[in-house]
């Protein structure tokens, strides 16, 4: 046995030595490589796992800001639409009112310029009648030379009356001024 | 002085001694050429890391992936093979086995390593400081010499021994460990059972002794017959018939530094678990 470890060399200086020097190397490796390097590694795990924690909560936030963005969109739609159809509805109901306010106005003017125009012709057609009377009793006068009493005068007038057209509204005449003074 | 070796095999006294050589004596210390190599590849290591490390960025890049990549990748093995709280024990010890082996066994490969050394001149040589076979080599892998992988072996096992004893919560925990009847059975067949055990904790006890032994000289045959081949084939055909041995002493290389890793994870899992795990 103590030759075969002389043959290999092996003594305590050297054993001891050779222990000092991996003990070293053990120490060195541990300290400047395995240390640093695991925690980086470990640190690493750590960021990557919080990190793809994050972009789940990132994924879920956006998904329901989405959800809400879609949410608010419709609402906003829908009362965008309730608004327009009000806003069509309104304007109905103020241009069906306009137009029949429009309408009665109209036919009120029309109503008023006809019953003016009524008056104005039956006016003028009595205008007529006294004159023609007058002009028929003027003339009967005139021709026959003398003096026509009231009561010629009034049968004078009856006839010329009667003979001339029919009038809608008055069929006499009014007095002439002459005879009502 | 030293001289360039040519490495022509002589075919008498071994080509490489088993023993690492002796370069000086620091007082009564004696220097030997792995332990020179231990401190290169300990000066290699610190810059390496010191290089990758010194800023680390949370988004890595050259040096510092690779440096991650390896931390990562024993630190997954460790844990994939052991419970969380024995690998973070353990991660520290087995990661430095695989790395330092691993380096150890490929800077070894590096032409120069074990052939520039002291030695006979060669007479007739066309290249300068010429000798037949460096007998003193400058640098030797620490693979290469048994004392620094008896020092990991035994490194290994008493902070093996330390784990299992804080595992099971002292020495008594650890003896039920070895000894104890295993599954769970009651009533007299515990009586023969307990012999049985027993028998098979004795074997246990002495396994956990050989196998640090084992380690130890697995590790150092490999890469001490593996350079010996090698300076052997460097003098055949010119150099020509080493190539296809460089070849496979780079997988040989990784392949050690695994097996030495691997195992220890593995004797580590046997000593720090409990009886439940095993089924």
């Amino acid at each position: 046995m103590g030759d075969a470890l002389v043959q290999l060399g092996i003594d305590w200086p050297r054993f001891i030595a050779q222990t000092i020097n991996f003990a070293i190397v053990l120490w060195v490796l541990n300290r400047y490589a395995y240390r640093p390097v695991l925690r980086l590694l470990e640190e690493r795990r750590t960021r990557i796992a919080e990190s793809l924690q994050n972009a789940e909560r990132i994924q879920k936030e956006l998904a329901a800001a989405e959800e809400a963005r879609r949410e608010i969109l419709q609402k906003a739609n829908a009362q965008a639409s309730q608004l327009v159809a009000e806003a069509e509805q309104t304007a109905r109901q103020q241009r069906e009112r306009l137009l029949k306010e429009a309408a009665e106005e109209s036919e009120r003017v029309l109503a008023k310029a006809r019953a003016r125009a009524e008056q104005e012709q039956q006016e003028s057609r009595a205008v007529v009648r006294r004159e023609v009377g007058e002009l028929v009793l003027a003339l009967t006068a005139k021709v026959s030379g003398k003096v026509l009493s009231a009561e010629d005068q009034e049968r004078l007038r009856a006839e010329t009356v009667a003979q001339l057209p029919p009038s809608n509204r008055s069929d006499t005449l009014p007095p002439s001024d002459s005879q009502r003074n | 002085m030293f001289f360039l070796a040519t490495a022509e095999s002589s075919g008498q006294a071994p080509l490489v001694h088993p023993a690492a050589p002796t370069l000086f004596h620091l007082g009564p210390l004696p220097i030997t050429a792995s332990m020179v190599h231990s401190w290169v590849i300990l000066l290699l290591l610190f810059l390496v890391i010191r290089l990758g490390t010194a800023r680390l960025q949370m988004v890595p890049s050259g040096l510092q992936n690779a440096i991650e990549a390896a931390v990562e990748g024993l630190e997954r093995l460790t844990r994939g093979l052991l419970e969380p709280k024995v690998a973070d024990w353990c991660f520290p010890l087995v990661a430095t086995y695989f790395i330092f082996i691993a380096v150890s066994n490929l800077t070894g490969l590096v032409p120069g390593v074990g052939t520039i050394g002291f030695g006979e001149a060669k007479p007739g040589s066309p290249l300068p400081y010429s000798v037949e076979h460096p007998h003193i080599s400058l640098l030797r892998p620490p693979t290469s010499d048994a004392n620094m992988t008896s020092a990991m072996a035994v490194i290994y096992f008493f902070v093996s021994l330390y784990w299992a004893l804080k595992y099971h919560h002292g020495p008594w925990g650890l003896l039920v460990h070895i000894f104890g009847v295993k599954g769970g059975m009651k009533g007299w067949i515990l009586i023969p059972l307990a012999v049985l055990f027993f028998a098979v904790g004795l074997m246990e006890a002495l396994s956990i002794v050989i196998r640090s032994i084992a380690l130890a000289m697995r590790l150092y045959g490999n890469v001490y017959g593996g350079e010996s081949v090698l300076v052997l084939m460097t003098g055949m055909l010119g150099g020509i018939a080493a190539v296809p041995f460089y070849f496979f002493e780079f997988a040989v290389a990784l392949i050690q530094a695994l097996i030495f890793t691997l195992l220890a994870i593995v004797f580590t899992g046997t000593l720090c678990s409990h009886e439940e795990s095993h089924k």
